[in-house]
């Protein structure tokens, strides 16, 4: 299945291209783009499928259960650049997804 | 814990449960992450946006022949059992031919248009269950993948065989003439005169969901078996 472009790809690209090689729970980037979970998870789904997204649960903490973790994988930051790239072009990057939202 | 927070873990638990089992570690990531949330509403909202998951079925990855095979003997053991439609529709068609309720023009036309397609239905599915005596025993393994793989492409190419046009218009006629025989009219009442057109509308989707199925299940299957070869 094809990757829809939309506003709120970018903005998940964008969240993924500003935490380059690092691990993400997926409230954190839920709270950061502002997307609700119902329109963030799909696009993660899709992007893990196309090998743009590494998944993986982390080790279980006492009294708390494993949290899944998304990595950005090399196809996905090239795929990510790509992209935002072609919106910045075309000035259709999403601009309240970052307004007024602390990083986790 | 809270009422709401109460109803956000049930949504998530029913989520974890009724998601198809390539989406199910989806369904769990987004349960296990409610548990971070603070705010109850939040976390109900968070819940409720769960649910989308259940909207992308994906098949487990991984698919084995032996998967194939539990597959190929449902669809055969659904195809043997067959089913007694066609008969209900057969007399559907001859109640409404013979004893028609209405001398009416428009609500006795109703009802022959009704007669017609319940009787083309019913022919298409008695043949089409007849087809299901040709099924194999199930001994043989690569028979029965054969007979999975025919089954699958054939649902697939339903769209272009003219006989498929035919059936999906007669489902057509029998709501439209269900409606007609109802109503007398061309204009049917949006409540009374209703369940028709959502029995139509009903069947089409469950159509699309079939379709959809079924390609899925033939890209799997073509998949695992160029992966075998």
């Amino acid at each position: 299945m094809a990757i829809r472009r939309s506003p709120q790809l970018l903005s998940v690209l964008a969240e993924f291209l500003q935490s380059e090689g690092e691990w993400r729970y997926g409230y954190d980037i839920r709270r950061n783009t502002g997307l609700k979970s119902g329109t963030l998870y799909p696009i993660l789904m899709r992007l893990a499928e196309h090998g743009m997204l590494e998944t993986s649960w982390e080790a279980q903490v006492e009294g708390r259960p494993p949290r899944h973790l998304y990595k950005i994988t090399s196809d996905g930051l090239r795929y990510a650049r790509e992209r935002l790239s072609e919106a910045a072009v075309k000035g259709a990057v999403g601009q309240p997804a970052f307004d007024g939202v602390g990083a986790s | 814990m809270s009422a709401i927070r109460g109803l956000a873990v049930r949504i998530s638990t029913l989520v974890v449960r009724c998601a198809s089992p390539g989406s199910k570690e989806w369904a769990e990531a987004l349960a296990a992450e409610m548990e971070f949330i603070e705010n109850d509403w939040s976390a109900l909202a968070w819940s409720l946006g769960s649910l989308r998951v259940l909207l992308h079925h994906r098949e487990a990855p991984g698919t084995s022949v032996e998967d194939l095979i539990r597959s190929a003997k449902k669809l055969a053991d659904a195809r043997r059992a067959g089913n007694i439609a066609w008969i209900i529709f057969l007399g559907q068609a001859i109640h409404f031919a013979i004893f028609p309720e209405s001398r009416e023009p428009l609500q006795h036309f109703g009802q022959e248009l009704t007669a017609v397609g319940c009787a083309v239905l019913s022919v298409w599915m008695f043949f089409d269950q007849r087809r299901g005596r040709k099924v194999p025993d199930g001994h043989d393994s690569a028979e029965m993948l054969s007979f999975y793989r025919t089954e699958l492409e054939r649902a697939a190419g339903f769209l272009r065989r003219p006989a498929s046009w035919i059936v999906l218009m007669s489902f057509g006629c029998v709501a439209m003439g269900w409606t007609l025989g109802e109503s007398g009219s061309f204009v049917a009442h949006p409540f009374k005169h209703a369940l028709p057109s959502v029995l139509l509308v009903g069947f089409v989707l469950l159509f699309m969901h079939q379709r959809r199925s079924g390609l899925r299940q033939l890209a799997r299957l073509r998949a695992t078996l160029s992966e075998q070869e």
